[in-house]
Parts: structure tokens; sequence; C-alpha cells
């Protein structure tokens, strides 16, 4: 039943990726010297098209690792919430993240000291606070139709998020005004190397202990019931998935800020193109999540050069017509 | 020798909310013995069912397979021992039969155990299935059966998860009469052949009189009576289980084969 080519397809697409967003830009580089680059040119400053390429790559392995990241959080989260509208965006977890991660920020606290990556570990409280009042209104609302009840829960997060978040803005000093407003759009500008090991490994392990999971969770989209039957167990294998999802939107958020959408319509994608291989489906998702991120960050780049776009922005006007359309052709299978 | 009876259900009572679910309810069950469990809406049955296939945990006494007791042993030691069909069972989006089939032994993927080859454990999903006349559905979507197909597809799933004891919540539903009938001589196939111990609900009367050795009546969640089928039938017990008039016809034995 497992072939290899589908895999490797995928990573073939993300190496092209790569290849594509890294030579292209505002500032263009010929192939020649790109080459250059990749040959000798990594130690290289004397000319600025090497330290442009340099600085384009973290940029473009940022919105790999944030994008895949992303949507696979999305894909678990669909299938442990059994809710074909759950994403860390929608539910309000990011918002929890950010809004916590902009705490810390305002109250001084930097990025990291002696290398640990405080600002995250605040998002990280937010998100697991998010995803804790999420869980409780869910065991509260026994009989709701969940496929609508639980977004509407999500609106409420983001509602109460977006205002903490207004309030800390309103009373914040102008000078810090920018960084917060990257965070609200969703930003991959300014990462730097150092930075991107801690983005790497804090969303790459989760990823792979997720990525383990993949036959439980399999089991658990058919409900907590048939998968004890079956052999699993439910509530730590549930508990140990959603604190890796919080592991990932914390590290990305502290990053970035929310970038929405990624989360939710790739894992359509995904499981469309792959029914019911759960593994396969997710490190699809993986990679046309980071993927697509990496196009949108590219776009948003170039399409108004020298000036930019934030990357959030840009997912947002194409995933909100994405999230109406997928809403529309919801099936209510439900017997 | 005192044998080990394959299941053995001690003096359990469920209490949810102020609800009495289940009181004192022991039951024992001997290998290939099929117990069919009789009475109305709300006597309990698919909560005895529940109990048995782990999913009530917050009972007191104890439930023990082949003598070990279910709730010490780890989930997939269970899930070898205890096989479970829920009444109604959820479908999802975007599963085939098939690979809805295979659910039965993720856990040994999952908890690293020593597996047969991909090949081999294919052949064995594929045969369940045709246990049920079910091949031409494996690659289906299983959104896009009707009840009688997904129920077969469901019974696949049980048979291929190999357990001793496994618990039927209303099989019959859904299946027409051809299948009524292959599925209770499947039962009765793998109760003698694989001395498989069967607990089923059911509110078929003909169905379960054609497959089982034993009925059981519950009522209010408590056990009412426990007796071989033949010595039910003609008698005035199921008359006082359900308050109706049951009128018996011919001798007893299946009423369809």
């Amino acid at each position: 039943m497992t072939k290899a080519w589908p895999a490797l397809a995928y990573l073939f697409i993300g190496l092209l990726t790569l290849l594509t967003c890294w030579s292209a830009g505002a500032v263009s580089v010929s192939a020649p010297l790109f080459f250059d680059f990749l040959w000798n040119g990594w130690h290289d400053a004397s000319t600025s098209e090497f330290v442009i390429l340099r600085l384009r790559l973290v940029r473009v392995l940022t919105s790999l690792l944030i994008g895949g990241g992303l949507a696979v959080c999305g894909s678990v989260l669909q299938r442990l919430l059994r809710n074909p509208l759950a994403d860390p965006f929608v539910l309000g977890i990011s918002a929890g993240g950010t809004t916590a991660a902009v705490f810390a920020t305002v109250l001084g606290v930097p990025f990291l000291a002696y290398g640990i990556p405080l600002r995250s570990l605040a998002a990280l409280g937010g998100c697991c606070f998010a995803l804790f009042l999420l869980f409780l209104a869910k065991s509260r609302m026994q009989g709701a139709n969940e496929t609508y009840a639980i977004p509407v829960v999500g609106l409420i997060l983001n509602a109460f998020f977006g205002a903490l978040l207004m309030l800390i803005v309103a009373v914040v000093e102008k000078g810090e005004l920018s960084s917060v407003h990257r965070w609200m759009m969703g930003s991959i500008q300014g990462v730097e190397v150092h930075e991107l090991a801690v983005l790497a490994l804090a969303t790459l392990l989760p990823t792979a202990v997720l990525f383990r999971y993949s036959t439980a969770v399999n089991a658990l989209a058919f409900g907590s019931e048939l998968a004890i039957s079956l052999g699993f167990d439910a509530k730590a294998i549930r508990k140990k998935a959603l604190i890796c999802v919080s592991m990932i939107i914390a590290t990305v958020v502290s990053f970035c800020g929310s970038v929405g959408f990624i989360g939710l319509i790739v894992p359509h994608i995904a499981r469309n193109l792959h029914q019911g291989n759960v593994r396969l489906e997710w490190f699809a998702s993986f990679w046309i999540g980071a993927s697509a991120l990496a196009f949108a960050d590219l776009f948003s780049r170039t399409l108004l050069a020298p000036a930019e776009l934030p990357v959030g922005v840009f997912t947002a006007i194409l995933g909100a017509p994405a999230l109406a359309y997928i809403l529309l052709r919801i099936k209510g299978v439900r017997t | 020798m005192t044998t080990v009876a394959s299941l053995c259900v001690e003096k359990v009572s469920i209490v949810k909310g102020k609800k009495a679910l289940l009181t004192a309810v022991s039951l024992e069950a001997q290998a290939g013995e099929i117990l069919c469990l009789l009475g109305n809406n709300g006597s309990g049955k698919s909560t005895l069912l529940r109990a048995c296939a782990g999913i009530e945990d917050t009972f007191t006494g104890r439930i023990l397979v082949e003598g070990a007791d279910l709730f010490t042993m780890p989930l997939s030691a269970r899930a070898d021992r205890i096989a479970w069909l829920p009444q109604g069972g959820e479908r999802v989006e975007n599963y085939s039969a098939l690979q809805y089939v295979a659910l039965a032994n993720e856990r040994h993927r999952f908890y690293g155990k020593r597996s047969p080859s991909e090949a081999s454990q294919k052949d064995q999903l594929l045969s369940c299935l045709e246990i049920f006349e079910a091949t031409s559905l494996k690659d289906r979507e299983i959104t896009s059966l009707s009840g009688g197909e997904w129920m077969r597809v469901q019974l696949a799933r049980v048979w291929a998860q190999g357990a001793r004891v496994i618990c039927l919540d209303e099989p019959n539903v859904e299946l027409d009469l051809r299948f009524l009938t292959l599925l209770s001589s499947r039962i009765r196939e793998m109760a003698r052949e694989a001395g498989v111990t069967f607990l089923i609900s059911t509110h078929d009367l003909g169905f379960a009189f054609s497959v089982a050795n034993r009925l059981c009546a519950l009522e209010g969640g408590t056990l009412k009576w426990d007796k071989t089928a033949a010595t039910v039938f003609g008698t005035t017990h199921l008359q006082e289980l359900y308050g109706v008039q049951v009128n018996w016809l011919g001798t007893p034995g299946p009423l369809y084969s």
C-alpha cells in the first residue's frame, strides 16, 4: 500500500520551491551569479548580491518551516477535533499565542536569553491557554452541532485576544508599535540565522512526533470510543498531539505572528490527494504548506517592490474565499 | 481442573449522574458461546456491551477475559481480546472500505510490535471482507455505502481485529434477510471453529433464536434471567419482558436458513 514515489515527489517540489523562491526576488540575480554563490559565495560579503542571497535563503527557509508547520497543525487539528474548519488561526490559538508574545515583547522580554527562546515560551503559554478555553467550551456544549459551534468558539477567542491586543497597542509607546503591527499582520521579515536554528528545531521535532502518531490519530478520527476499542489510548494520544501542535503554533507565532489560512486550506488539498492515508496526507500537508507560504512570501516581497506586503495579509486575501468554498461543500454525514 | 471462563462479568454497576444504568450485573460465558442480550430500550444492553469493550470505564465490579482483568491490561492488549461493533457506527469522509477495515490492526504498527508483512495483512483484511461478501466494496468510499453495505464493512472490521470475545450492538439492523442469515451463520461458524465468544444485543427475536445459545434479559439495568434459547421457547418469559403478546409458531430453531 505504501509507495515511496509520492513522498519523493513532495521532497522534489520542496526543493524546487526553495530554489525558485531563493533565486527570485526584488533584486534579480543572474543565473551565473547564483551558481557562483552556491559554489563559493557563502562567506564572501564583497558583492551586495551575495549578501542578499544569504538573507533571502534564511527567509525562504523560514517560510518553508512556518508554512509546513502550520499546515501540519491544521491537518492534526482537523482530525482530532473532527472538524473540517479547524485551523490554528480560525480557532483563536494563534491569536492567544500572538497576544502573549506581544505582551512579553512590550514588557521587554528578549527573544533569546541564555539560549532559551523566552518569547516562544510566552507564546506557548498563550496557545495552551487558548486551547484550554476551546476544550472547556467543547466539553460544555453537548448536543450542539460541533462542526459550526467550534469555529464560533474560535470566533469568540479571536475577538477576545484581538481586544487584548488592541489594549496593548493603545497603551504602548509609539516606538514599539511597528513590531506589534508586524505580529498582528503576520510577516516573515527579519529572522536571523541563529533564530532560524531555534525555529527549525522547535517546528521539526514536534512535527516528527506527530508523524509517529499519525496511525493513532487515524483511528481517533472515528471518535475516541472506537479508537479505544481499537486499542489506542485516546486520551493520552490526544493530549500529546495537542501539546505538539501548541509547540509548533507557539514557535510560528513568536517568529512571525498570525499567518492565517495556510493551516485551514492546505489540509483539505492534501486530504483530497491522499484519501485515508494519514501519514502521507500529513507529509503532503507539510510540503504543500511549506511551498504555498514560500510562494506567498515571494509574491508579498515582489508584487509592490521595493515595498513589502505582510505575508499574512496575502494569505488572508486568498484564504477567505477558500474558507467560504470549504463551508459550502461540507457534507452532513453524521449518521 | 476448572476451566477459565472466556468472558466473566462480575457484579458490574454503572451510575451516570443520578441514574443507575446497570446494577450488579453478573454473567459468565464459555469459549464459543453465543449470548444474546434482550430487553426494552434503555434496559442497559448497550451499556453492558460498552463496559465489556472498555468504553465505560467508571464502574464498580470486574470484567475478566480468559481470567485477565480487562482494566489492568494495556489498551492494545485489550483490543487483542475484545472487539466491539458500536451502534450507529459513525462514518468519516475520505476513507475507502479497505482503509476502514485496516484500522482493526493499526495498533500493532503504532505500538511497534512485530506485525505480519503488509501483503499478508492485506490478504487477511480482504478475507474478512469476503466473509461478509463485501470484497467488491473495498475501494468504495465509506460515506457512499448504503446502510447494509456499511454494516457489512463494519462487521469485517470487527472480524479483522482477531479478538477472542466479540461484542455486537444490534448488528442485524440495516441488513436484509439474506445478509441477516449470512451473519448468523458466520457468527455460529466463528464460535464453533475459533471458539470466539459472542455478546450480541438485538431486538430481533427471529435473529436471536437463529443465532444464540443463551438469551439474557435485561430490565432496568439488572439481569432478569439468563436461559438457554430452547428453555425460553414457548414460555411466557418474553411476554413478561416486553409486555406484548408473543405467539409461538412451529418448533425452536432458526427462523430462516
